[in-house]
């Protein structure tokens, strides 16, 4: 019961820590002035809060073969979501997006 | 042009803002008629399903239901739906075959290697993993949801992931390195659709010429157990809606994305944006 | 069955969110990232409603396929529709 209490907390504070981190992404997606710092703010953050949810609810699974599926998603999402955003970023460098400066007031990604 | 195209521009507001509501509250409509949703007494419950559920399983083999519906009870709708999509293929390259008299210009950016070590890498350790996964989804499509379809669809994602990367093979020019074959040209990849849907119609002609009807497998010379030959069956026929619409998901991504000329190889060098 | 009633609601207006901006954009690539959104949603949907197949099959077709061939059409033809 103890042990079973102790996981469970440890899940929470997992999970919660993985909302944070997804949270921070929104946030940063919404404030921040370019493309690319949005995307620095999406990729780390969104990579770090996926990755915690999945271990939070791995360890929140009853079935060991539920955890070891989401260890798999963990795994690919490790591998995929960075590269993603590596992508993105080449993509966008490539063709010429505009990095944003702060003399220049007006972003080129557009103030919102 | 100003007057009869702002006339027109009109009338079809006007039919848009009848036909909105209208649809709308017919669908509305419609929808209250219908049972409620999960309603153990509507008629889909107590006269389809139960027949299904009872009987799926020893009959066909197949733990899953819907597999068993999909290639077997409904085998008929099945091979229409893999020919709808095979023929959706063939459309799409007769019609850009058709306006690919001249050269067509690649899309910029798609048909060219991204040139990335750290998105080659990541390619190389996902892709045998996501075909892998639809080998898996096809196999297991008889347990768990899954099947002919989404595994096919699934290897084309893989395929399509390989030519987004990698760009497609080209034998080396004085610019560019020779780069191999990842994946099936497109000639191969309309051979495999080809391949599926044949397959498709053979095992359903196979099981006319032991004696029963079109699609009914069970006549098969597979074995004794009935159940055992509908699930060896029902095993090849989603392998041919497999190829099927791996093979269509290929032609589709290398006619729209890298042209016309045959075996993927890109029309035109220029880089860069357009316009 | 509460709770899956909201998640339903919620989940049927994004999807309705989703769909009428992706008819309202002009920008081609961002109409076609919005349909893949839809597709999520929708997708999402299905296995709430229990069918696990054709959520599958939604995810598959709807989120990566037809996402991939919407964004090479718009790459062939052009980025903006007027």
């Amino acid at each position: 019961m103890a042990a079973s209490t102790l996981t469970e907390g440890f899940a929470i504070l997992l999970l919660a820590a993985g909302l944070f981190f997804i949270l921070a992404a929104v946030i940063g997606i919404l404030r921040l002035p370019d493309f690319f710092t949005r995307l620095h703010a999406m990729g780390k953050c969104d990579t770090a809060g996926l990755s915690l949810s999945l271990l939070g609810l791995a360890l929140l699974a009853d079935d060991l073969a539920v955890t070891v599926k989401l260890v798999l998603v963990l795994a690919l999402v490790a591998v995929a979501n960075p590269t993603a955003t590596h992508a993105l970023a080449r993509a966008a460098s490539r063709a010429g997006v505009k990095v944003w400066r702060p003399d220049e007031p007006a972003g080129p990604a557009g103030e919102r | 042009m100003g007057a009869p195209r702002h006339g027109g521009t009109r009338v079809r507001w006007l039919l848009g803002a009848a036909a909105f509501p209208a649809l709308f509250l017919g669908l509305v409509l419609g929808m209250a008629e219908l049972p409620e949703f999960g309603d153990p007494g509507s008629p889909a419950s107590t006269h389809v399903s139960p027949r299904f559920i009872e009987d799926a399983a020893a009959e066909t083999g197949a733990a899953n239901m819907v597999t068993a519906v999909l290639a077997d009870y409904r085998g008929y709708d099945t091979l229409g739906e893999t020919a709808v999509i095979f023929a959706a293929g063939l459309g799409c390259l007769v019609i850009l075959a058709a306006a690919g008299g001249r050269p067509n210009r690649p899309a910029a950016g798609m048909s060219h290697p991204f040139g990335s070590v750290i998105l080659d890498a990541a390619t190389r350790i996902l892709v045998p993993v996501v075909l892998l996964f639809a080998v898996y989804v096809l196999i297991h499509g008889h347990i768990s949801p899954g099947g002919g379809f989404q595994g096919g669809v699934l290897f084309g994602s893989g395929l399509i992931m390989m030519r987004l990367v990698w760009g497609p093979a080209h034998a080396g020019d004085g610019q560019q390195p020779e780069v191999p074959a990842f994946g099936p040209s497109l000639r191969g990849s309309l051979i495999l659709a080809c391949a599926g849907i044949l397959g498709y119609a053979g095992i359903g002609l196979a099981a006319m010429a032991f004696g029963g009807e079109f699609l009914n497998y069970g006549t098969l010379p597979l074995g004794s157990d009935p159940a055992h030959v509908r699930e060896l069956a029902t095993l090849g026929i989603e392998a041919a809606v497999f190829l099927t619409v791996a093979g269509t998901v290929g032609v589709l991504f290398d006619t729209i994305s890298i042209g016309m000329r045959e075996s993927g190889v890109p029309l035109g060098s220029e880089r860069g944006p357009r316009e | 069955m509460a709770e899956g009633h909201l998640i339903s609601i919620g989940l049927l207006a994004a999807m309705v969110v989703s769909a009428a901006c992706a008819l309202a954009v002009k920008d081609l690539l961002t109409a076609a990232a919005l349909f893949g959104a839809f597709s999520f949603l929708t997708a999402t949907w299905f296995a709430l409603l229990g069918a696990v197949d054709v959520a599958f099959t939604e995810a598959c077709v709807g989120g990566a396929l037809t996402t991939i061939l919407f964004v090479s059409t718009a790459f062939r033809t052009s980025r903006r529709f007027d």
